[in-house]
């Protein structure tokens, strides 16, 4: 499996919160998607605290 | 009478192709005759299917017929018409066939004012009715870039202003740089090549150049250059010069920026913006989830509440502090307040009477109770043998039950 995008991690962060701020989940659910969402506020901001810019030279091809 | 044809030196006399061969070897390769610079206006102008371009040159006196060969021909900047004013580089020939002499025409350039902008005008029309320009032909933005593209001169400071706001707003992303020539008679091939190197391997592309003179961005104003970037299979920004050049490149991209820098905002997200998103994510996460765990709490406090003792103890205590709160101030307030609670009190015992079922019973009717304390309002609430107390209006019999008939319906 590849590794999720920065883009993909934010994307699911949020809809786990609009998941969690719907209410209606059992709360054992509700417990997991809070974990699962603190996981992903983890490696969203790790992912940004690493990012280091990548610079590539195309020539002579 | 001596016949044309027996006449002196007839023997000596030149063929057309020998005389024209003649002429021809003097002009051709004549040292004034060759590479010169002529201005005049275009006259007539004919361009047949074979790449050829025939043309004459005039001015108020004179004219030549010119001509200019296929890879010269296409290579021009700007369509030859009628009318404009130029400067033909060249060398002067003969034609054999017709016996002139014509200007072999290498490179052809519109003269005096506004020259550049004929040629941008006529290259912007074309590609505008091919619908180059047009808004649906423009794709948005990706949001979160992983690989940008950029195509500029390594020497420029174009790129060090790309790379620094890259730097500072999205280090998440991978930027590849297509180095190319930004000016002179090689750049439109240089920026394609370039253009092509990245196809298919980024997100979006950047087209950069510092600014400079009309000449100087010439490039992008480039046919080639207009083709390439419409055809690029990612949406293009483009960023050429200061605020106010347009080039026909500006045309063409998917999005025009005022400058490099501005490009690069355009294509990346704000890494602090971003940070706000994930902190208010982490922030509704725990407001949401302490919401969830109170609402069980809630629910479970509430359950409990009935079930315990204690609560209804609980309750009783409250209740004793609350009257001996009352009893408190009664005591402070005085007599007239007691007073007036009393006949409060008196008028609302009238009214409970008037309801009371005391004054129901007082009229006849008992009610009977069980021994363990319930009332008894049906037949089934008893059994043969049991002990009941029959309440009626000034006492209470106590009775023993020896049969039970329901009434008839």
């Amino acid at each position: 499996m590849t590794e999720k995008t920065f883009e993909e991690a934010l994307q699911e962060l949020e809809s786990k919160v609009a998941a969690l701020s719907a209410g209606h989940l059992p709360l054992a659910d509700a417990l997991r998607t809070y974990e699962e969402g603190v996981a992903l506020v983890r490696l969203c901001t790790e992912r940004l605290d690493e990012a280091e810019l990548t610079v590539r030279r195309l020539a002579g091809e | 009478m001596q016949t044309l044809v027996s006449s002196p030196g007839i023997r000596d006399a030149l063929s057309v192709a020998q005389l024209v061969g003649m002429l021809r070897s003097v002009v051709g390769g004549h040292p004034a005759l060759t590479d010169v610079l002529v201005r005049g206006e275009v006259g007539s102008v004919s361009r047949p299917p074979s790449g050829l371009a025939y043309f004459t040159l005039n001015d108020a006196d004179a004219q030549i017929p010119c001509v200019m060969f296929r890879a010269a021909a296409q290579s021009l900047r700007f369509e030859l018409r009628e009318g404009i004013e130029v400067l033909v580089r060249g060398d002067v020939d003969v034609f054999p066939a017709k016996g002139v002499a014509q200007l072999v025409a290498r490179d052809v350039r519109p003269i005096g004012h506004g020259a550049f902008w004929l040629a941008f005008e006529q290259v912007r029309d074309r590609l505008a009715a091919e619908g180059l320009f047009s808004q649906e032909r423009k794709r948005p933005l990706p949001k979160f870039p992983a690989r940008i593209g950029l195509v500029t001169s390594e020497g420029g400071a174009a790129i060090n202003d790309l790379l620094a706001v890259f730097e500072r707003r999205f280090p998440l992303a991978t930027v590849l740089v297509s180095p190319c020539l930004v000016q002179g008679d090689d750049a439109p091939a240089s920026i394609v090549f370039a253009l092509g190197r990245l196809a298919g391997r980024v997100d979006v592309a950047i087209l950069a150049r510092g600014g400079g003179s009309v000449e100087d961005l010439w490039a992008f104003n480039d046919e080639r250059v207009a083709r390439a970037l419409a055809r690029f299979p990612a949406p293009v920004v483009s960023a050429i010069g200061h605020e106010v050049d347009v080039t026909i490149a500006d045309f063409v991209a998917d999005v025009r920026a005022a400058t490099p820098s501005a490009a690069a905002e355009i294509v990346t997200p704000d890494i602090g913006e971003l940070r706000g998103r994930i902190a208010a994510a982490s922030a509704l996460l725990d407001t949401r989830i302490t919401e969830v765990l109170q609402g069980w709490r809630d629910r479970v406090r509430s359950v409990e509440g009935r079930l315990r003792p204690e609560t209804v103890r609980l309750q009783a205590r409250d209740a004793r502090q609350r009257l001996d709160g009352i009893a408190g101030s009664l005591k402070r307030e005085g007599r007239r307040i007691l007073e007036e609670i009393r006949a409060r009190l008196a008028a609302a015992a009238g009214h409970l009477d008037a309801v009371s079922p005391m004054a129901t019973i007082a009229r006849g009717f008992a009610v009977v109770i069980r021994d363990d304390g319930a009332l008894v309002g049906s037949i089934a609430a008893v059994s043969p043998g049991d002990d009941i107390t029959v309440h009626v209006s000034d006492g209470t019999l106590d009775a023993v039950v020896e049969e039970r008939r329901r009434t008839k319906a």
